[in-house]
């Protein structure tokens, strides 16, 4: 049986009078994109450092790789890769001097060192610019050359804490792509906090939610859906007046109906089939000319979570 | 263990290379105290400059202020600038990252001193040329080296505990370069508002004192106080300390 990437029982973390990781007991399997999901403020970053072994568990107990976060915590770092909130690059520096002085870190022999950082700024469409102060680029350049650097000595397991935020919408898709070539084509297991939840619903294969340093929910983005958030059915069209909408609202069978945009929003208990629903509306006067059935998103499943965890 | 200092030791010089944003503005800065100790001042005090143990004084107090700033950036900086903790999630050790960063400070200001002075006895011999060569005493160079490194070793070990504290490299370099100045002006100072009779019975007890067994004592005090400064530093510079704060 594999070893689980990451394995903590009873996980806890004070820090004087806060709990920011309480009781958490995590398995993540070895080889898959885990997302691990917060607001701010969660845990989501004192649980990497913990996992890193740069600060020490109140309680519980940790693995990582199978290596222990209070006795092992060197060979954790030296086994793993990170990018932490900030990129953590030497700005004064150009690209080359970066990943040299971290290729010289992981102790990556000289021959093969040049080969190397070649490869990963010329997958990252850095290499042109590579004898440049890396203080002189732009956010999304700096962002990549971090993540090259994360990946350098060819970790098993890397960290990466909310790698685009502050990126726009181009970046951002870009280096979504660039990790998820690199998690499959390097059989890489990562370990992503993010707030942005279309990109944990992309990358994701299981997520866990985490909400005043408690672990609220695991599973997969569609076990997530399934289980948290309710099918919606979006119905377009004319005449949804307001004696409708009440009287949809009154049906044991609706958990909720409104407009927006001119679409009605319906949202049925499950197993609820729509048919006699859109059959009522015709009858009531109401013009429908698409009637579409939307599985709920990540973000919706999230908000719910959230908003039960109150 | 000796590799990991090389190699922090290696990033250190590349970020001291280009602290001016490239490698010329960066020699460009440093052509200000070179000139200024190097040529203009042993052109101003002559023989003076190279042959008197005053300016023995001057040459141990050169390092002190070019480690000071150095080590301030070194440490301060790096978690200003958001590196410390990317470096501390690295397989470097602590005590790698920690000598890495006080080899490359020490031996930044000690090579630069040391070309300093090599440059102003250049220009005193220039200055007198033909009139016979003029070098520092092997005595007066003997105590000038050694004064120089147990007085850089000083500077940047009390260095990285004023920067572990300091939230800047600013406040950093500015409490440094305070601290120095008091140290270096406090006993003078103690001395002239001392009582005419004390004064006397002091300088008496200099003129008693055997020089050479006063240097060894200084040293050894100074030796001293350079590991016990050193000892807590490496106390200090801990992963989870740093991390929480």
């Amino acid at each position: 049986m594999n070893t689980p990437a990451v394995r903590t029982e009873n996980l806890v973390r004070d820090f004087k009078m806060v709990r920011a990781v309480d009781h958490i007991s995590l398995e993540v399997p070895s080889g898959i994109v885990f997302g691990f999901l917060g607001p701010n403020g969660a845990g989501k970053t004192t649980m990497i450092r913990l996992l890193l072994g740069l600060l020490e568990p109140t309680g519980g107990h940790a693995e990582v790789l199978g290596y222990d976060v209070r006795s092992q915590s060197s060979t954790i770092r030296e086994k793993t890769g990170t990018l932490l909130e900030h990129t953590g690059l030497y700005e004064r520096l150009s690209a080359e001097d970066n990943l040299e002085f971290y290729a010289r870190v992981s102790h990556i022999p000289r021959a093969e060192r040049k080969a190397r950082i070649q490869e990963l700024l010329t997958h990252f469409g850095l290499w042109e610019r590579r004898k440049e102060n890396v203080g002189v680029w732009s956010r999304g350049m700096k962002q990549k050359l971090a993540v090259a650097r994360t990946i350098l000595h060819r970790p098993a397991f890397i960290f990466l804490d909310e790698p685009t935020a502050g990126l726009d919408p181009v970046a951002s898709a870009a280096l979504r792509d660039d990790l998820a070539k690199l998690a499959a084509g390097e059989g890489i297991t990562v370990f992503l906090t993010t707030h942005n939840l279309s990109e944990a619903e992309k990358l994701c294969a299981r997520v866990g939610v985490i909400n005043r340093g408690k672990l609220i929910v695991v599973g997969s983005p569609d076990e997530l859906r399934a289980k948290i958030g309710k099918p919606r059915t979006e119905i377009t069209g004319q005449g949804f007046t307001s004696e409708i909408l009440a009287s949809l609202r009154a049906r044991p069978d609706i958990v909720s109906a409104e407009t927006e945009n001119g679409r009605l929003l319906i949202t049925a208990s499950e197993n609820t089939p729509m048919s006699p629903i859109v059959r009522f509306l015709v009858g009531a006067g109401a013009e429908i000319e698409e009637v579409q059935k939307v599985k709920a998103s990540l973000e919706e499943a999230f908000l719910t979570l959230m908003e039960e965890d109150r | 263990m000796i590799s990991d200092i090389l190699t922090v030791l290696w990033k250190e010089a590349r970020e001291y290379l280009r602290q001016r944003g490239t490698v010329r503005g960066t020699f460009l800065t440093l052509g200000i105290p070179i000139l200024i100790l190097g040529i203009v001042m042993p052109l101003q005090f002559g023989k003076a400059w190279v042959e008197s143990p005053v300016s023995l004084i001057a040459w141990a107090w050169i390092p002190l202020f070019l480690a000071i700033n150095v080590i301030a950036d070194s440490i301060a900086g790096e978690r200003e600038r958001h590196t410390l903790e990317t470096l501390l999630a690295s397989r470097l050790s602590d005590t790698s990252i920690l000598f890495g960063k006080i080899f490359a400070s020490m031996l930044y200001a000690l090579i630069l001193t040391f070309l300093i002075v090599a440059i102003g006895i250049i220009t005193v011999n220039v200055r007198f040329f033909g009139e016979g060569i003029t070098f520092v005493p092997l005595n007066y160079l003997a105590i000038g080296i050694t004064a120089a490194i147990l007085g850089t070793g000083f500077a940047v070990s009390a260095g990285i505990l004023v920067s572990l504290r300091a939230a800047t490299v600013r406040q950093a370099q500015q409490t440094l370069s305070l601290g120095i100045i008091i140290v270096a002006l406090l006993p003078s100072m103690l001395f002239t508002i001392l009582p005419a009779g004390m004064k006397q019975s002091f300088n008496a007890w200099i003129e008693s004192v055997d020089g050479e067994l006063a240097v060894i004592l200084l040293f050894g005090f100074f030796l001293i106080l350079d590991v016990i400064l050193v000892l807590i530093s490496m106390k200090r510079f801990k992963r989870e300390k740093l991390a929480v704060e």
